[in-house]
């Protein structure tokens, strides 16, 4: 009988610390509006314009795209700080050609759209938990008016 | 001397023949006699020692196991070659379907970029030895993406038609097409980089 | 030149065109200077590739390397087992493999019960699913990365 308690103790605690944990995340998303961070970043070879603002990509994101990707330099050409509250769609204009609009589908999930040069490109859903949990999302393309540079669009929790 | 020792070793079609009633020593002289230019393919696609002599053993293997389906329509080589073709093949798929990485391939993939590229002189590669050539241009294949590359392997070193490439592949011609483009156009371009490199 | 004339023009170098559209790359080729100098630099690529393949060598001694074939090939074969040997054992096949699934069976189911959350909380991130697409022309490669916390998808948008 002793022998079935103590069995069955830290199943319960684990068991409760789970359903916690669960209640906490789904809490944590649900209660306040989603905090994101958009970026433009361009991929290039080449060495930092004199002439442009671009500012240096932070080592944590550099770092990950270096990883995957070939180029040797990542410059932020643009940032804006999204609050993305249930039924309220945002629209961000990363550059000039350039539009992402978010949407919250439900507490789980967002909505990323992206619409190059007045066209819809592509329309993704992604799992809110990864953007919370500290993850990115990335659109990349090649740069049609630049041979071997290319472009990024950086979606991500936004840091206090 | 023996007399046997001057005569010409026996054809690939006399040892297969040996082979397939089922003498595994003539076929172990088949393998010894093939096995670099198995290797090499396997190599040529993969650009990994370890996997392509994985690959070219298990071609080997399958060869083998085959060996009854040979029928001499072509030769025993290119038979094997084609065996290897598709284990690397198969193995390229494998690790495109678990691929976390690897993201230049995606961006060749896409493609569209060399229509921007412009046209590199002729001759990146003039005044270079031949062996150092044949590095040059190794170094140069070795960073286009496997679909590019093993697109270009096929053309120009097993020269297959690009129905034949699609065929193996498992893609339409017009992808082939562009592959093809794609990757003589980086190719041109990365060797014209090299050679830039070098003359620093 | 659209990319239509440019893959027109390789399919002419690789002799891969009708005589008709020969014909008309042929006169493409004399009064267009792009054209030119594309060709000329597509052919200069397959020229130097096409002669020019770098030997890799084996590493392995042709012993060695022919050890595993063999080996492989052996274990390939089907086992010459005595039909006897088999009909001793049948009976094992038959009751042993049936109780032994139900057994498995058991067993995963309670390890289901017991473990509940680890499975279906949507704490395991394999569980979640990764990016959902709408339809449209645009094609796309899209990866996750869970070890670097990366997702991307890669516009192909020509």
């Amino acid at each position: 009988m002793i022998k079935q308690s103590t069995l069955r103790f830290p199943f319960l605690l684990l068991l409760s610390l789970s359903w916690a944990a669960m209640g906490f995340g789904l809490a944590e998303t649900r209660a306040g509006d989603l905090k994101l961070k958009t970026r433009l970043i361009w991929g290039t070879d080449e060495e930092k314009p004199k002439d442009k603002k671009l500012k240096e990509v932070e080592n944590k994101l550099a770092d990950k795209l270096h990883r995957f990707y070939k180029w040797t330099n990542y410059f932020e050409v643009s940032s804006t700080n999204v609050v993305l509250a249930a039924n309220a769609p945002q629209k961000v204009a990363m550059s000039r050609k350039c539009e992402l609009e978010l949407k919250r589908v439900d507490d789980a999930t967002i909505e990323l759209k992206l619409v190059g040069e007045g066209k819809h490109v592509k329309t993704v859903r992604h799992p809110v938990k990864l953007l919370v949990q500290g993850e990115y999302f990335i659109f990349g393309g090649d740069d049609k008016e630049k041979y071997n540079d290319a472009w990024f669009v950086v979606i991500s929790l936004a840091t206090p | 001397m023996s007399t046997h020792t001057d005569k010409p070793p026996p054809s690939d079609e006399i040892l297969v023949r040996l082979a397939q009633k089922g003498d595994m020593a003539t076929f172990e002289e088949l393998v010894a006699r093939h096995r670099e230019r198995i290797f090499a393919r396997a190599f040529s696609i993969m650009r990994n020692e370890e996997e392509a002599i994985d690959l070219s053993q298990e071609a080997w293997v399958k060869g083998w196991q085959r060996l009854k389906q040979f029928h001499g329509d072509s030769s025993f080589a290119t038979w094997m070659t084609r065996i290897v073709i598709n284990l690397s093949l198969d193995q390229l798929r494998k690790q495109k379907r678990h691929r976390t990485e690897s993201i230049e391939q995606m961006e060749e993939e896409a493609g569209g970029v060399e229509r921007h590229m412009p046209v590199v002189m002729v001759n990146p590669t003039a005044r270079l030895e031949q062996s150092e050539l044949r590095q040059t241009i190794d170094k140069a294949m070795a960073q286009l993406s496997a679909e590019h590359r093993t697109v270009l392997v096929l053309h120009e070193f097993e020269q297959m038609e690009y129905k034949q490439i699609a065929k193996v592949v498992g893609c339409s011609i017009g992808t082939v097409m562009s592959r093809l483009f794609y990757a003589r156009r980086r190719l041109a371009s990365l060797l014209a980089g090299l050679k830039r490199e070098e003359e620093r | 030149m659209n990319r239509e004339s440019q893959l027109r023009l390789q399919r002419y170098l690789d002799d891969e065109l009708a005589p008709a559209e020969s014909r008309e790359i042929a006169e493409l080729l004399v009064h267009s200077e792009e054209a030119k100098a594309l060709y000329t630099e597509l052919q200069a690529i397959k020229d130097l590739v096409r002669g020019n393949e770098l030997e890799h060598k084996l590493t392995e001694s042709r012993e060695f390397y022919w050890s595993k074939i063999a080996r492989e090939i052996d274990r390939n074969q089907p086992a010459q087992t005595p039909a006897g040997r088999i009909r001793d054992f049948s009976w094992l096949r038959r009751w042993v493999l049936p109780f032994g699934g139900v057994a498995a069976l058991a067993v995963l189911l309670a390890i289901a019960l017991q473990v509940p959350f680890t499975l279906r909380s949507g704490l395991r991130l394999a569980e979640i699913p990764d990016i959902e697409t709408t339809a449209d022309g645009t094609s796309l490669i899209s990866f996750r990365s869970e070890s670097e916390g990366i997702s991307v998808v890669w516009v192909d948008s020509h």
